[in-house]
């Protein structure tokens, strides 16, 4: 199944909790397939952007250039986050050498590209960004009114806070991306995991499934999705 | 299967990090807004644009381009202002990477917390200013740092653009490094274009 086919699949059982059989051993063939694997290590897309073919650059547009755009424009707005992220896979391109699979995901790297280059607009033009998710909460502050007053030492704690909060918001954006990727059981026994902060007994309960599936299943989405966000620190 | 397998307290201890953030979710963090339609064809166009000129241009010097920098560094070296630390010259692995290294410097710390070190690479006709810095925080509201190339004589520093931390820029070759071969790291005012003359870093590449 390729990642598309994946994908498409993954959304036509968004609602599904309890897909059928065959297609649920086609979730554990994925799953079970080792991570480097379907991490596209070996990705020629990837191999062929390295090497400078400009129709790569277009299929990694199209696998991330949503999460990217939306990632800028929660940041900076819609007017501005169009250029934002012309200036993303600009630089992407111009910085493809320096790209290594191994060291990190390409989602990852883009998006760390794309931390950077939100906070750069922002320090360049002294604006604010748009909201500020201090917490992760969804309670989202207005960059006026998060108690800093004003002056230079608050002011640079404040810049940087904001830079702490932009970052935390991409890799929050990354982590649900690389969640909407899992199969779907996966996909709902870590949101039960995240969101509800089930135990494993709770989640087996709760998904129909025997305990021990639901240990391996998020022990195995775990290292998948931490495998995802390598990267974006480095980036 | 390993004993640890089933053990949520081992597993809650390995990824503690990463469902910390898992914990932080929220369903706004899953929704994407497509991107506009005509939103490729830009960056396309841009990708052609900087295709097009392998080097970017930012201030013409001289139409003379010096064909043996090395020689002119190593030379300049002796004579020329000499700011930074330890420096070296060296070859690397050229003949698998196709990268050489010209010169580098360790930069002096001028003021503030941060330190760097410069590194000057070669691929074919291209150059290229590796910037490795540590500690840099970020700039006060209103202002960035920026890195430059000068002449000894700080006749007209080279802006080679805004800079945040550890960098790599490709050096335009309309800037020889043989007559521009300090490194300095400025704090500039937003919307300025010339030198601040406040310095925060600053090397001789050798």
């Amino acid at each position: 199944m390729t990642r598309n086919e994946r994908e498409k699949w993954v959304e036509k059982n968004d609602a599904s909790i309890h897909p059928p059989s065959d297609e649920l051993s086609a979730m554990e063939s994925v799953l079970d397939r080792p991570i480097e694997s379907s991490l596209q290590v070996d990705d020629p897309c990837i191999t062929a952007f390295s090497n400078g073919e400009e129709t790569a650059l277009k299929e990694i547009y199209d696998r991330h250039g949503s999460l990217v755009f939306s990632f800028c424009t929660r940041s900076l707005g819609p007017v501005r986050a169009a250029d934002a992220t012309q200036e993303v896979f600009l630089a992407a391109w111009k910085s493809r050498e320096r790209y290594r699979p191994e060291s990190g995901t390409l989602p990852a790297w883009l998006m760390g590209i794309a931390r950077f280059k939100v906070i750069d607009i922002l320090r360049s033009d002294g604006r604010k960004p748009i909201s500020i998710d201090m917490t992760g909460s969804g309670e989202v502050a207005s960059a006026d009114s998060t108690g800093f007053s004003d002056g230079g030492f608050q002011a640079d704690l404040r810049t940087a806070t904001e830079n702490a909060a932009i970052s935390l918001t991409g890799e929050r954006m990354l982590l649900a991306a690389a969640i909407k990727h899992l199969p779907a059981r996966a996909q709902q026994m870590v949101r039960l995991k995240f969101f509800e902060d089930l135990t494993h007994a709770q989640i087996a309960e709760r998904c129909d499934v025997p305990l021990g599936t639901v240990k391996s299943d998020i022990r195995r989405s775990l290292e998948r999705l931490r495998r995802q966000l390598e990267g974006y620190q480095d980036a | 299967m390993p004993e640890d397998f089933t053990d949520p307290d081992l597993e809650e201890a390995e990824y503690v990090t990463l469902i910390s953030l898992g914990h932080s979710l929220t369903e706004s963090d899953f929704e994407l807004t497509s991107a506009p339609t005509d939103l490729w064809a830009g960056i396309e166009a841009r990708v052609s644009t900087a295709e097009s000129q392998s080097v970017p241009t930012v201030v013409v010097l001289s139409e003379h381009r010096n064909r043996n920098k090395k020689l002119f560094l190593a030379a300049a070296a002796v004579v020329l202002l000499v700011v930074g630390g330890a420096v070296g010259i060296k070859m690397v692995d050229s003949s698998r990477t196709g990268t050489e290294l010209v010169a580098s410097a360790d930069l002096t710390v001028l003021e503030g917390p941060a330190t760097a070190q410069a590194k000057l690479l070669r691929s074919g006709d291209s150059e290229r200013l590796v910037v490795t810095a540590e500690n840099m925080p970020a700039a006060p509201v209103g202002s960035h740092y920026e890195l430059w190339l000068v002449d000894p004589q700080v006749t007209k520093p080279q802006s080679l653009g805004p800079m945040t931390g550890s960098t790599e820029v490709t050096i335009p070759a309309s800037i020889d490094t043989a007559v521009y071969p300090v490194v300095d790291i400025s704090l500039q005012q937003n919307g300025t274009h010339d030198h601040s003359g406040h310095s925060l870093l600053r090397g001789t590449l050798q």
